[in-house]
């Protein structure tokens, strides 16, 4: 489904991903790990359109996505979420997930103007769709409230509520553990597992190794901005270079 | 629609209670005039929030804006004897286009360049209508416009002008209303509270900063050209950077994000004005004083001291019944 | 029309006027280096330095070094309370940028409005500083006035330069430009550097602005016209390198005064701003690229 494909990014002389290939397929959860400043971030924000890699090639769908913008990118299917929460703070939980379909909503400026049935009809399915995303993701008794007044854990789960509502074939989660606690862990790694059940395929940054070696199909560890190792959770554990990186590289 | 009588009973009542009171004092042309020009402002600080408030693109240049739509309506009508309700139309779709067109640099920037980006554009086209006499008529500016022609309707009395512009305020404002609680509106907010994550879930950012620019100079120009209609007379004076200023401060004084702030904004800065226009040495200062007053006291408006006040007494009585509650039980 | 004489006076205004841009301009670019701030009084420091200046030299009778110190101090003071009283108690109530740059703007009225209450609603004569009409200038004949204008300027910038490079006080506040949390953790005191951050630039300013004084005569929108054509040129030089400021201050001063001259005079400030909007448009970071798209 998503190919990349010899990627390399330099950032002035700093080179943050090198030579990176790998391959993520239909309805997998597919972790990248790695030490920190492993340029997974980066890797991410290259194939969400944030960065245009240096050199290499993004495949999605057998199309080529690299440097194009990241509005267009979420129209062709992916979407993601962000390691230090990214949200519309003042507006509700009900209306950040409407946000997140502006993709898969038409009605125009004159539709508004002159509140046109098409625009009437469309509301109110986004309204029940939103519902349902913030259901499946638990904070639907949440979703009058501002989007800030949540606690950490929901403004972790609306962000991926968020990011689905743009029907994304692919979702990229960036950290989606990071400050939660134990409890907390444990519920969201049952939610990553449903929603690859529901037929979204998963990419996956994450710090926590035990949430990712219990999800995750497949597991490509980068350090330094190059790939050293790919292979399932077992392997992976197994893979001397992958142990050395984790020792040596100070985390 | 019962339940929208019923949920805003207080509101229609206070809007009821303000109408009649605005028609008594307006049968005194002066005060039609005041009543009609607060109306115009209205629409400028409406067309601000949209903007500013919901888009969070700062302007301190719609006084260009504005004098574009009074200009092009005023030569339309004057020079080349377009009918006066179609000119006002054409003034405010050409201001469209001018909000269009200074939106497509405008939405690239951020910050301080979109500040000044807006300064220049209003301080050029204050000093274009101040130095193209031949044409705007330089510092003397025009006076003797034509009443406006309603479909047959001539608005010529400040009574009749202002009823028509207090018109157009309500349908501005249901616009806002209506495009606020759109997917377009939402799109907006989405931009000023976070553009990278808008952009994301598949907004183009620009195209819809440029639109909000767009919708905003429309509404601009058309007050522009309404001004033009109510005081018969337009020169640079009224178009200059000051008056840029004071739309941004109406709307902060009135409450960004809010229905009724934009009216009560142009309604306290007009009056204070009109107050003290015998003391004009003392008008600038005092505006000023103003606007420091709003920003430091009430970042949040009037509206916002109206919501706060609400609150506080919610508290209040959240508390007393929880105290007799705590008293029954004991 | 293009004969030498007319050249050389064209350039002796040019950079007069160019150079008065060039220093408010490095005052712009300081305040946004030390405080990402953008302030719209700077005109009106430069319009009330020209007031306080005329009110030493000429209503108490002061000597012209001693106006000119006096009024650096009390203009060093005005900046220096504006950052501590004002801007800084905004920010602390959580004011984002546009209501301070709403702050400046009100300050700016207030500042053009207080004047012509406190001094006079006209414009006021500054007394000439010199016993001599005009001196002799290669073959033309150029009103001293002028040169000072010119000079203090050059002055104001080298040792603005020199204080920036050259001083603990000038690393101090370059340190805290780049990093403030670094700064204040090796002892730099973060928020006393941008009051006087803000106290040198309007300093400044209002030196000039005494200085502009017999030149252009006293009045409360002095500095109006002055300050945006000397953002302009910080902007167009890169905003926030007083380097660029420089440049692009006596850049604008060119245009403006060979546009007056060979072009039109009522058209030289629409001009101004038309460049300025072009400018922002193609290239915004300016001639030494500073970052301004989000």
């Amino acid at each position: 489904m998503l190919k990349i494909d010899h990627i390399t990014i330099k950032f002035g002389g700093l080179v943050a991903n090198n030579d990176v290939c790998t391959e993520i397929q239909k309805g997998q959860i597919f972790g990248l790990i790695g030490p920190n400043g492993a340029g997974k971030t980066t890797l991410f924000n290259i194939v969400s359109g944030f960065y245009a890699p240096t050199d290499g090639k993004v495949i999605f769908n057998g199309e080529e996505i690299q440097g194009l913008p990241s509005n267009v990118i979420n129209g062709k299917g992916i979407a993601r979420t962000y390691q230090n929460i990214n949200l519309f703070k003042k507006m509700t939980v009900l209306e950040n997930v409407m946000v997140g379909c502006h993709g898969q909503t038409k009605a125009n400026l004159a539709d508004a103007i002159f509140s046109t049935k098409k625009k009437r009809l469309e509301e109110e399915e986004s309204i029940e769709k939103c519902h349902e995303i913030l259901k499946f993701m638990e904070i639907d008794h949440l979703s009058h409230l501002k989007a800030s007044s949540l606690p950490y854990g929901a403004q972790r789960r609306l962000e991926i509520a968020r990011a689905m509502a743009s029907n994304p074939q692919l979702l990229l989660l960036d950290e989606p553990a990071a400050g939660m606690n134990l409890s907390e862990k444990d519920e969201l790694t049952q939610t990553i597992l449903k929603i690859r059940d529901k037929g979204y395929t998963v990419f996956l940054v994450e710090h926590n190794m035990k949430l990712v070696m219990r999800v995750c199909d497949n597991i490509c560890v980068l350090n330094h901005g190059i790939k050293i190792a790919e292979g399932t959770p077992a392997e992976i554990q197994a893979n001397p270079e992958v142990i050395a990186a984790y020792l040596g590289g100070g985390k | 629609m019962k339940t929208f009588v019923q949920k805003n009973l207080k509101a229609i009542i206070a809007v009821a209670v303000l109408v009649v009171i605005a028609l008594v004092l307006a049968q005194k042309t002066y005060y039609a005039l005041i009543i009609g020009l607060i109306g115009i402002y209205a629409i400028v600080a409406d067309s601000l929030d949209i903007l500013f408030g919901y888009t969070g693109q700062i302007s301190l240049g719609h006084a260009g804006l504005f004098a574009i739509g009074a200009y092009v309506t005023t030569l339309l009508r004057m020079r080349l004897g377009v009918p006066s309700l179609v000119a006002l139309v054409l003034g405010a779709i050409v201001t469209m286009l001018a909000g269009f067109l200074v939106a497509i640099p405008a939405s690239k920037l951020v910050k301080h360049f979109l500040s000044l980006l807006m300064i220049a554009f209003g301080q050029m086209v204050y000093l274009i209508v101040n130095t193209w006499t031949p044409v705007t008529g330089g510092s003397l500016g025009i006076g003797e416009i034509p009443y406006l022609n309603v479909f047959g309707l001539v608005l010529n009395s400040n009574l009749k002008c202002a009823i028509f512009i207090w018109i157009l305020v309500a349908v501005c404002m249901l616009v806002k209303y209506r495009i606020i609680n759109s997917r377009t509106g939402r799109a907006f907010i989405a931009i000023r509270e976070n553009p990278v994550a808008a952009r994301g879930l598949g907004i183009d950012v620009r195209r819809y900063k440029i639109m909000a620019f767009a919708i905003s100079a429309f509404l601009t120009g058309m007050a522009g050209g309404l001004y033009a209609y109510l005081r018969g007379f337009i020169s640079p004076e009224t178009f200059n950077g000051t008056q840029s200023t004071l739309f941004m401060t109406m709307l902060l004084f009135g409450g960004i994000t809010t229905v009724a702030g934009p009216v009560i904004g142009s309604a306290v800065l007009l009056l204070v004005k009109e107050v003290f226009q015998s003391l004009a040495l003392y008008q600038g200062l005092i505006y000023a004083v103003f606007i420091l007053i709003i920003l430091f006291f009430f970042p949040n408006g009037a509206v916002g001291v109206y919501y706060n006040m609400q609150a506080a007494m919610k508290k209040k009585s959240n508390k007393k019944a929880e105290e007799q509650e705590v008293a029954k039980n004991a | 029309m293009f004969t030498f004489p007319v050249i050389l006076r064209l350039v002796i205004g040019a950079l007069m006027i160019g150079s008065v841009y060039a220093v408010l301009g490095m005052g712009y670019s300081l305040i946004y280096k030390a405080t990402g701030l953008m302030n719209l009084a700077m005109g009106d420091f430069l319009m009330l330095g020209a007031f306080v200046g005329l009110t030493f030299y000429k209503t108490l009778g002061l000597n012209i070094y001693l106006s000119f110190i006096l009024t650096f101090v009390v203009m060093f003071i005005v900046g220096y309370v504006t950052q501590r009283y004002l801007i800084t108690v905004l920010l602390n109530k959580g004011a984002s940028f546009s209501y301070i740059i709403l702050c400046t703007a009100g300050l700016s009225m207030l500042f053009q409005n207080g004047v012509q209450l406190i001094w006079a609603p006209f414009t006021l004569q500054f007394p000439a500083i010199f016993s001599k009409a005009s001196v002799p200038f290669l073959s033309i004949k150029v009103a001293p006035e002028n040169l000072l204008v010119l000079a203090i300027a050059t002055v104001s910038a080298v040792a603005l330069h020199f204080f920036l490079n050259k001083t603990r006080f000038g690393t101090a506040m370059r340190a805290s430009a780049l990093d403030q949390t670094a700064a204040s953790s090796v002892g730099i005191d973060v928020g006393l550097t941008k009051g006087i951050t803000w106290g040198l630039s309007a300093a400044l300013a209002g030196v000039l602005g005494m200085a502009l004084g017999p030149v252009y005569g006293v009045y409360s929108a002095l500095g109006a016209m002055i300050a945006q054509k000397a953002f302009a040129g910080a902007v167009t030089g890169g905003y926030g390198n007083i380097y660029g400021a420089v440049i692009g201050g006596l850049f604008y001063g060119f245009v403006e005064t060979f546009t007056a001259a060979y072009v039109s005079t009522a058209y030289k400030d629409v001009i101004t701003f038309v460049i300025l909007i072009v400018i922002l448009s193609v290239a915004p970071n300016g001639i030494f690229k500073e970052k301004v798209i989000e």
